[in-house]
């Protein structure tokens, strides 16, 4: 059985950045990386992993993969496999970083580099502002891509350099592991990111991107979106009993959510690979407090995702959302996920 | 035992250009409304009976309380309905408000902060920088002391052993969503800078003077 302590890979010496105010390593994650290339829209900055960079990432995506051993019942197999992932998660980004949490940048070097523009980018909307109409308003997606998703954008890029990141978590599958870092351990004091501020626009922007890129990804003119194809079905009837009842209690969740936050149809891949419907506070992305999760679609349900066109009528929206769904997307990241899980 | 929606003590268009009718009327009429119909629900239902007879805000202390099978609902709607009717009473329309803090608030806010401005400052980055649903308050604390603090969701200062900083709220902003979003959109600060000129400063002096002496802000929660 895999443990976490095989998983702590101490850095070369030469590298290790004793002494110095940041380490510098590419958290390499080409092997998690290829497993889903299109599970966050475009790429944006591909990593160029040292082979011992590489070797860090294989380990932390061979962790992320590994079984217990077939030890035990269900129930032991999956604490097991969520308590791997959880550290594989925790030990590859401790590993890249040296061992050593992030040092924030000093102030000097934090307001020259003000408005840093990468390493993440806004990804365009894949169609037309208008596109979705009549379910969602082209003025609601324009402001929500143009002004939300931009600021959550900017402003990751800005905690990543407070946090002495912006080299190290450069692409969306660094960033998953570092969302999975400081948005569980993190929230107790623990995780790379030291200083609590930082770790929280790290939590909420991070979280705002991808959670955003998910979104608009997952989402499809009406006249383009067909019913999940036979693999997606199946994992649907088998999780709730058919596509009706998958959907009813996607709805609930969705209508009885208070507050701001998100919910997710999620293949739990330390759990069978059985999909699920959980929810979200605000940005919260749901492998944080519960590793292993992945979602595959996701509806944002902050007033922000509804309000010009629905106001207070939040079930309105979310039956029409349901009409653009792009169920072949969410398909590719069903598959990708397994995929990534077996 | 079962609260009505207190009528708006202004007309809805009364905080026009700052706040828009049409945003003060489905804030009022569907969200208050809701909030109400809700904590009205869970009062009529099974262990409401823990609630009877209380005031609004002797509610709000109850929460932590609470049994777990009504205390999450009691903290939404019945924190939504106090927040709500709260937030009503200290706004008002220009020429009918007093537009800055005199005498005992006014000092109390200088000796606190420095100055009104920096007061406002200070609020407005509680209240910019609240991520997701939420309040910002300025209150008064056990000490007497005045202090400035922003809630998650429907949470407000009354509610002691949930809220980081318990105490009496005497001013409050809605940073919900829907409190700006028809004519500010993502625009929060600006809306924030808005608001401030729909502030009745005699209404927080009222509030401070009740505060200060153990008293809770006074504003309408009319029964059925």
């Amino acid at each position: 059985m895999t443990t976490a302590a095989a998983f702590v890979i101490a850095p070369p010496a030469a590298t290790r950045g004793v002494g110095h105010p940041r380490t510098r390593w590419r958290l390499a994650t080409a092997a998690a990386a290829a497993r889903r290339p299109a599970a966050c829209g475009p790429p944006v900055r591909a990593a160029h992993p040292t082979p011992r960079a590489a070797a860090v990432g294989a380990a932390a995506a061979a962790a992320a993969s590994a079984d217990d051993g077939g030890s035990g019942g269900g129930a032991r197999r999956t604490h097991s496999r969520r308590v791997v992932l959880a550290s594989a998660a925790a030990a590859a980004v401790a590993a890249a970083l040296g061992g050593v949490t992030a040092a924030p940048r000093p102030a000097a070097a934090a307001a020259a580099a003000a408005a840093p523009t990468g390493p993440f980018v806004l990804p365009p909307l894949p169609y037309a502002a208008d596109a979705l109409e009549p379910a969602i308003d082209a003025a609601t997606m324009t402001v929500h891509h143009d002004k939300h998703f931009a600021a959550y954008t900017a402003k990751l890029n800005a905690a990543l350099a407070a946090a002495g990141l912006a080299d190290v978590v450069t692409n969306d599958a660094s960033l998953r592991l570092l969302l999975g870092n400081v948005g569980a351990a993190g929230g107790k004091g623990g995780g790379v990111v030291a200083d609590p501020a930082v770790r929280a626009a790290i939590r909420n922007n991070g979280g705002g991107y991808v959670n955003h890129t998910l979104f608009f990804s997952t989402m499809t003119p009406a006249a383009k979106a067909a019913p999940p194809l036979v693999v997606l079905s199946e994992a649907i009837d088998g999780g709730f009993g058919s596509f009706d009842k998958m959907r009813a209690a996607f709805t609930s969740a969705a209508t009885g959510l208070f507050g701001s936050g998100w919910v997710w149809l999620v293949v739990d891949t330390a759990g069978g690979n059985r999909v699920r419907v959980t929810t979200t506070a605000n940005q919260d992305v749901p492998w944080a407090a519960t590793p292993g999760l992945v979602p595959v679609l996701g509806l944002d349900v902050w007033e922000h995702a509804y309000y010009l066109k629905y106001k207070n009528k939040r079930p309105d929206y979310v039956e029409a959302w349901w009409s653009v769904v792009d169920w072949a997307a969410v398909e590719r990241r069903y598959e990708e996920a397994i995929a990534s899980a077996a | 035992m079962a609260f009505a929606l207190p009528p708006l003590p202004y007309a809805y268009d009364a905080l026009e250009p700052y706040i828009d009718s049409t945003t003060m009327n489905i804030h009022h009429t569907k969200h208050h409304n809701t909030y109400v119909t809700n904590v009205n629900n869970v009062l009529a239902g099974e262990n409401g009976g823990a609630l009877k007879g209380l005031s609004l805000s002797a509610i709000q202390k109850e929460v932590v309380t609470l049994p777990d099978s009504i205390k999450t609902a009691v903290r939404n709607s019945g924190g939504g309905h106090w927040n709500h009717s709260f937030f009503w009473s200290v706004m008002g329309k220009t020429g009918s408000i007093a537009e800055a803090p005199t005498g005992d608030l006014k000092s109390s806010i200088e000796s606190t902060f420095g100055s009104l401005d920096e007061m406002q400052k200070k609020f407005n980055t509680a209240a910019a920088s609240r991520f997701g649903s939420g309040w910002a308050w300025l209150s008064v604390n056990a000490d007497g002391q005045l202090f400035i603090s922003s809630t998650p969701n429907q949470d407000n200062p009354l509610m002691e052993g949930i809220v980081d900083q318990p105490g009496t709220p005497i001013l409050g902003l809605d940073v919900w969503e829907h409190a700006y979003y028809l004519k500010y959109q993502n625009r929060r600060p600006e809306y924030i800078a808005s608001w401030w000129k729909t502030v009745d400063f005699d209404v927080i002096a009222k509030n401070y003077s009740a505060a200060k002496s153990g008293g809770l802000p006074a504003f309408d929660t009319p029964l059925v």
